[in-house]
This record gives C-alpha cells, sequence and structure tokens, in this order.
C-alpha cells in the first residue's frame, strides 16, 4: 500500500497548532465507524496528519493511537508531512501510461528533484502519484492543484511548472 | 417557457477540457444581452463523446455542438440563438463523417449503441429531482411498495441481471440470500469505490442521473427489508459526491426517503461515506472493512456480506451501475423490454470507457453481444493517428487483452472469460503498435503490486516476485525460464490469493503470453522492444532517407541529444538520448525509427 | 407551483410528514385524488418548462 512511512531522517516539523481541534472532533465523539471522517478533516484542517494532533484525537475519540496511525498509513489519501503550496498529480492510469506518462512523469521528477510522494524543500511543489484521475480523452495529463494540463509531451512540461509560485 | 434548452456538459471529462469557462462564458453573454429568461442554461451530465468536449447540445432543435471554447460562444449566440442558423464550424467532423453532423443521431459515435442506463445522462439536470421524475423517474420504486420482497426479488431474477462491478454475480439470487439472512437489521451498500485505472462508468452514471442509483438502492432495501444504506464512493469524485448528496437531499424532502416512505411504513435512509484512496476497497468485504472505520482489507468469504456484511449484519452489495439498471427492470412493464436486450447469459447493456489509443474516447453504453469491433471501430472510430490496431485490454488490472484475432468476439461475460479476459467493470483501453505488451504487463503488476492491502502471502509476495521478473524482462536481464516462472506464480496466485482482486491479478500477465509470446520471445533473446518502450532495449535513429531537416525533432529535444543544421539530416546521439519520445511526436515524416540497441562498432560505422 | 413538491391546491397534501401513495403517479400525470384541470395544467407546466422537445420530453 503506497504511503509515506515515517522512516528516515529527523526533520523539523512545523509546530501545531491544536486550538480548533476540539470542535472539528466534537461531531463524531460517541459514533461508530468514524475513523476516516475525523482523519479527513484533520487532514483538510492541517493539509496533514500532524502527530501532535494524532494524538489528541486518539485520547478524544477513544481509539488508539496505533490503529489511527494504522488506518492513516493504510490510504494513499492521508499524508503524515507537510505538503507543498502546489500539488503535481501525474495520472498513472492505464491510457495516460500507454501514450507516455511514465516520461512525462520522470521529466518532472527530472526538474524537481524529488520522486513521487515527496515535497520540494522549499515546499513550492509536492508530486503525488495518482492511479488515475478519469480525464482519458486528455491523456497523457497531470493536475496541478486540480488544473488539468492533458495531451502532455516531455518538452512542455518545464514551462508548465515555471508558471507556479 | 423557455426558446431553447442549452444543455452544457458538466461532468469531470468536459469540466477538465474547459466546459466550466464556456458555461460562464454562455452566462455572461446571455445575461449581457438580457436573454437569460429565454434561454435556458444547464449544466448536464455526461454525453459520453469526452473525445470531443467541451459538448453543448442544443435543444429543441439537437443540435450537437463540441470542442468549444468561450471564444465561440458570442458568434454562436448570435448566429443559432437569435438568427436560428446552425453554426457549422462547431459542428462535429471528423474522418467517420462526409460533412458535419449536425445532430447527435448522425454521428457514428452514438450510432450503435442503446442508450438504458445512460437515457437521461446529459438530457436532465442531474440537481433536479423534478426532471427525473419527469423522465418516469421513481416509479418503479413506487412500483415496488407495492408488491411483495420475493415478487421484487422474483423480477430481477427473471431479468438475468448479473454484477456490472466485475464478477457478474447474478443480482436476484444476491438479493435473495440477502433477504432469507437472518438478521435484526440489514443494509444495503453502494460501491462506488471505482478503482480500476482507465475506467469512469460509475462516475458518469453518478454525475448524469445520480436519483437513479438512489432509487435502484430503494428498491433494493425494499426487498432485502432493509432501512439503512451506504454509498462509498472515490474522495476523487468530488462532483459525484456532491451531487449524490444533493439527490438524497431532494428525495428526502419529496418524502421518497426517510421514514414511512410514501405511507407504506417503509423507512430508509442515507449515508456517503468518502474513500480514501485504496483500490482494494473495491472488493466487497474490504469495503465494508472501510466503512466501519478499519484498515480496507478483505476477509475469507464465506460468510459472504449477504449473512455476515457490515458490523456483521445481513448486507446487500452491488455496484453504481447494478443499482442503476434496477429502475429500468422494476417499472411497469420494464421487465419485457428489458429482456429483449442482450445475449441468453448477458441480458442487458454494458456500460464502457473507452480510452488509449482510439480516435473516439469516452463513454458508451452497448448491448450485450455486440462484437469488440463495432466498439472500437463503429463507435470509437478506430485508431489514433491513421495506425495499426494491437490488442484492447478488458477489464483493468483483473482482466486480459483480446488481440486482432479475437476482435469478433461477442462482448458478454462468458465469451470475455473464454477469452481470458473478464467483463470487469468496464474500462476498455485501446492500444496501437506502438504499445508494448510485456510493459503493459509490468505496468498492470506494478499496479497490483503497490495496491496490494498485504494480508495473504501470494498476493504481497507472489506480484513482488513477478513484477521483480517483468521488469528485468523489460530492462534486457530475462531469460526464456523466466516466462515458465511467471506462469507458475501466476497459477499459485489465482488458486490461492485471498481476494478477488490478488486471484485475478495475474490475468494481464497470463493473457499477455498467451497473445503476445513473440513480443516476450524478442525481449528476452533479441533484446529488443519493438515499441519502442522498454527503454533499455531500442535506440531511436534518424533515416537519412526521411529527413528533411526541418529541425522539430531537436528544438524538442530536452536533452540536446539531437544535432543537424537546418536543411541537413539531423543524428540522435544515443548516449545523451533519453528515449523520451517527443522528438517522434514532433517528426511529421516518420523519419525517426526505433531499432535494437547497436554495438560501439556498429554505431561507429 | 414552480416544483412537483408544491400542492396544486388545497385537497394536495402530501409532504413527507403525511405522505401520499399515489404521490409519484401524480407528478406527471395528476392529480389523481380529485378533477381538475387547472391543477393539471400546474404539473404540466412544470414538464414543459424542461422539456427538450418532443424525443425528450416525459417518460
Amino acid at each position: 500500500m503506497s504511503s509515506e512511512s515515517a522512516t528516515g531522517t529527523v526533520e523539523q516539523l512545523p509546530e501545531v497548532d491544536l486550538s480548533g481541534i476540539e470542535a472539528l472532533l466534537e461531531p463524531y465523539v460517541g459514533e461508530k465507524g468514524t475513523v476516516i471522517p475525523v482523519l479527513q478533516s484533520l487532514q483538510e484542517h492541517y493539509g496533514y496528519l500532524p502527530r501532535p494532533a494524532l494524538e489528541y484525537t486518539a485520547r478524544r475519540i477513544r481509539v488508539p493511537l496505533s490503529r489511527l496511525f494504522g488506518v492513516a498509513t493504510f490510504y494513499a489519501q492521508f499524508k503524515m508531512r507537510p505538503r507543498g503550496r502546489n500539488i503535481i498529480r501525474v495520472c498513472k492510469g492505464t491510457a495516460c501510461h500507454i501514450q507516455g506518462s511514465e516520461k512525462v512523469g520522470e521529466r518532472v521528477e527530472e526538474i524537481l528533484g524529488i520522486k513521487g510522494g515527496e515535497t520540494t524543500p522549499d515546499l513550492r511543489f509536492t508530486l503525488e502519484e495518482v492511479a488515475c484521475i478519469g480525464a482519458c480523452a486528455l491523456a497523457p495529463v497531470m493536475t496541478i492543484n486540480d488544473n488539468p494540463h492533458g495531451r502532455l509531451t516531455p518538452d512542455r512540461i518545464k514551462k508548465i511548472l515555471e508558471s507556479y509560485e | 417557457m423557455h426558446d431553447k434548452h442549452l444543455m452544457i456538459c458538466g461532468a469531470t471529462g468536459c469540466l477538465s477540457s474547459g466546459s466550466a469557462k464556456v458555461q460562464e462564458a454562455l452566462e455572461e453573454e446571455l445575461a449581457k444581452r438580457g436573454l437569460q429568461d429565454r434561454f435556458r442554461l444547464v449544466m448536464s451530465g455526461c454525453p459520453g463523446f469526452c473525445e470531443v468536449g467541451p459538448i453543448l447540445v442544443v435543444y429543441p432543435d439537437e443540435v450537437f455542438y463540441c470542442r468549444l471554447t468561450p471564444n465561440d460562444i458570442p458568434e454562436l449566440i448570435e448566429k443559432h440563438l437569435i438568427g436560428g442558423e446552425v453554426v457549422e464550424r462547431l459542428l462535429y467532423q471528423g474522418p467517420d463523417v462526409e460533412a458535419p453532423a449536425r445532430f447527435y443521431q448522425t454521428i457514428p459515435f452514438y450510432q450503435k449503441q442503446k442508450l438504458k442506463v445512460l437515457h437521461n445522462s446529459g438530457i436532465i439536470d442531474p440537481e433536479s429531482i423534478d426532471e427525473y421524475i419527469m423522465r418516469g423517474g421513481y416509479r418503479a420504486f413506487s412500483r415496488a411498495l407495492k408488491l411483495e420482497p420475493m415478487e421484487i426479488i422474483d423480477e430481477v431474477k427473471r431479468s438475468g441481471l448479473r454484477g456490472r462491478g466485475g464478477a457478474g454475480f447474478p443480482t436476484g439470487l444476491k438479493w435473495e440470500f440477502t433477504f432469507r439472512a437472518v438478521g435484526d437489521k440489514k443494509y444495503v451498500v453502494c460501491n462506488a469505490d471505482e478503482g480500476d485505472p482507465g475506467a469512469f462508468m460509475d462516475r458518469s452514471i453518478l454525475e448524469g442521473d445520480p436519483h437513479a442509483v438512489i432509487e435502484g438502492m430503494l428498491i433494493a432495501a425494499r426487498a432485502v427489508g432493509s432501512d439503512e444504506g451506504y454509498i462509498y464512493c472515490r474522495a476523487e469524485y468530488p462532483l459525484a459526491i456532491k451531487l449524490l448528496k444533493k439527490a438524497i437531499e431532494q428525495a428526502t424532502e419529496y418524502g421518497l426517503v426517510g421514514e414511512n416512505i410514501l405511507g407504506y411504513g417503509f423507512n430508509f435512509k442515507f449515508t456517503i461515506k468518502e474513500g480514501a484512496g485504496a483500490f482494494v476497497c473495491g472488493e466487497e468485504t474490504a469495503l465494508l472493512a472501510s466503512i466501519e472505520g478499519k484498515r480496507g482489507m478483505p476477509r475469507p468469504r464465506p460468510p459472504f456480506p449477504a449473512n455476515q456484511g457490515l458490523w456483521n449484519k445481513p448486507t446487500c452489495i452491488n455496484n453504481v451501475e447494478t443499482f442503476a439498471n434496477i429502475p429500468l427492470i422494476l417499472r411497469e412493464g420494464g421487465l419485457e423490454e428489458y429482456l429483449d436486450v442482450g445475449t441468453g447469459g448477458s441480458k442487458g447493456t454494458k456500460v464502457f470507457a473507452l480510452a488509449g489509443k482510439v480516435r473516439n474516447t469516452g463513454l458508451c453504453e452497448v448491448p450485450m453481444g455486440i462484437s469488440m469491433r463495432e466498439i472500437i471501430f463503429d463507435i470509437g472510430g478506430g485508431i489514433k493517428d491513421g495506425r495499426e490496431f494491437k490488442a484492447v485490454q478488458v477489464g483493468g488490472p483483473s482482466g486480459g487483452c483480446i488481440p486482432t484475432e479475437q476482435l469478433d468476439l461477442p462482448v458478454d461475460y462468458d465469451s470475455l472469460t473464454q477469452a481470458g479476459a473478464i467483463m470487469g467493470s468496464g474500462g476498455l483501453v485501446v492500444m496501437d503498435d506502438r504499445t508494448c505488451m510485456v510493459d503493459l504487463a509490468r505496468y498492470f503488476l506494478s499496479f497490483t503490486q503497490k495496491e496490494s492491502c498485504g494480508k495473504c502471502t501470494p498476493c504481497r509476495e507472489g506480484t513482488k516476485r513477478m513484477l521483480e521478473i517483468l521488469e528485468g524482462i523489460c530492462e534486457g536481464r530475462g531469460e526464456m525460464e523466466d516466462l515458465d516462472r511467471l506462469h507458475d506464480l501466476a497459477v499459485g496466485i489465482k488458486d490461492t490469493a485471498l481476494c478477488g482482486l490478488g486471484q485475478t491479478c495475474p490475468n494481464p500477465v497470463l493473457s499477455t503470453i498467451r497473445y503476445f509470446h513473440k513480443e516476450y520471445e524478442e525481449h528476452i533473446n533479441d533484446k529488443f522492444c519493438r515499441a519502442g518502450v522498454c527503454k533499455s532495449l531500442f535506440e531511436y535513429y534518424i533515416d537519412p532517407e526521411a529527413c528533411d531537416g526541418c529541425t522539430r525533432c531537436a528544438r524538442v529535444c530536452p536533452v540536446d541529444a539531437i544535432s543537424g543544421e537546418r536543411n541537413e539530416l539531423h543524428i540522435i546521439d544515443s548516449e545523451l538520448c533519453n528515449r523520451c519520445g517527443s522528438c517522434v511526436e514532433r517528426c511529421t515524416r516518420e523519419a525517426i525509427k526505433v531499432i535494437p540497441v547497436r554495438k560501439e562498432a556498429e554505431v561507429k560505422s | 407551483m414552480k416544483r412537483f413538491i408544491d400542492p396544486c391546491c388545497e385537497k394536495c397534501d402530501h409532504s413527507k410528514e403525511k405522505p401520499c401513495q399515489d404521490f409519484v403517479e401524480c407528478c406527471t400525470s395528476g392529480p389523481i385524488c380529485h378533477e381538475s384541470e387547472a391543477c393539471a395544467a400546474k404539473r404540466k407546466a412544470i414538464m414543459e418548462k424542461a422539456s427538450l422537445n418532443e424525443h425528450f420530453v416525459i417518460i
């Protein structure tokens, strides 16, 4: 299952502001089957799942931290680290693959110097992998902040990336 | 009354090609001219023809405009809406029509389709329950409320409807099991976690006609005796989720969902659950675990969900398209009409997402039993850029490929299984001579390997080993014994993996070996990838006869590997070349050839 | 009356609290519980508003 592991070098994560988390969790307390919706709203709030927020949540909704962590790392949607200002998703669907998405993805990695799932040190870009965004008529396609860029060739990538600050 | 209705496709396909901007331009321009009351503008569901989006159909004239940009709008309003004259340059044009095609019905893409499940898509406003009712919506449910549960189940059984999500299990039987299961509480669950890469049928149904799915679920609930339902939808489908929520709200307001529905003492409520991105959650037991808030991992069956499903209660779980078929069957006189379409073992229609190297990418609904050739060449318009058809992948990572020899195969559950593919959920990805079948097998395996949940060993470890072997072959390290190893692993995984996804994931490998053995041999023995995909196994070479020195290739090369003066032969430096293929795309004379990797001596001479 | 859920006259009392069994049929071919040309016209007007042409009308 794709997920970002918590291993690796120690890095400085930003301070986490826990005010407001109570209001976020309140509707879920005592409900069944809420782990995923809780994580989804935490991520919507913070942009990723900060550990202090997970620890607080575990106590508040009375679910072991290990289970929250288990669920969070199982699903591709959940991110354990801060993400960049611009989210790039290169579609890896079948229709895109056979029309050259791999070459497009490689070009993006080459230009940004990061691999899929990583973020540039200046937090300008995060490169995410996505199974299929379902815009097959535009294959190969990538989205940046949900703006689709279609019918791509590797030589067009640089210009497109430059247009995002 | 409105003079004209402007139905602009607001589904994800056209939105990505810019339909929202076209809609804004239309709205602005109409307002500017004070025409907004004369013309009704609707963001409709998907008319299917994604290739030529954004699409606008003008009614009552039924004129079909495509590939629109905001700049086209003033002319369109001036000429057509006010002047009553069709704007010819914005009509559909293509090699498959002699003159620009004015109407839906004259476009070849639509001619062999049979729109049943999609009969409302693109025709109604998906945000309006009134329009759904106008088109006969909720009549089947209203009728079902008067029937006994077994009468409903009997009609579904007689219709021959089989699950549209992949496995093709008879829907009526599934309902009967759930009906007969003992339990104080039962659930109806809709699987809208469409995860196959290259498949978007369910999304289009949800975006074009959300009430049809809700009605299907209500009927199922009435049949099996359930009062609570879940729709598990991919979070990547925000528009579908938004429209579903709206539809449920409206149906609740109308008294079609909630307590004591239409006075029959029947209660039903909906919850929408957003998936969090895990392919394995398309498997029913994994999906149920995910609704319960756990890691989405499958468990052994039996017990089947019909007996022990969500929170261990009897659960009827079907896919989006299956539920959307139900109102067609249950409405007055629907069953007879339903039985008219399809083949003996496969009744009704199937929605396919047609993509890849086919001219007309889009969504089509065809009667079961139609041939693959008709889908790809008549509806799909054949292969892009005049190239040659090689194969079509049916059923995504769980399916297999169909080669040229099998193109006349009728599309139904049994024929496809015999050919080594599966009906699957309905993704059709068309491939041409520039697609490498070994790489395709590697691609699907890398997908299933990444998405394997890791619970059972055959899938977790087996797919990894298969992937390593395939990567070896693609990188020039293959040996002929690898094919036997792949075969043994594949059979082992098929026999022993825990869930349907694990059991079917070797299919793409088996079917490419079956139909494209030569291509594997060429990769292994000649270290050559003829299609020009596996980077270690070919070089680009500019044919001196064909090159006219136009410099296009040199200008696009991102690594400056191409040299040559204008009007003179260009040369590719294979050492520098990263095989990205941008040059091939740009060359208008097909001068850039794929050749086997040359030894140093050959290059020098 | 702008939508099907709006009552055609005081004789219609369908609501989610007090539902009518004939509600769905009534929307497109009503009124069913009483006869009134005026009421039928109101329902028809809703449909006409959204009827695209003779091919794509009701049902």
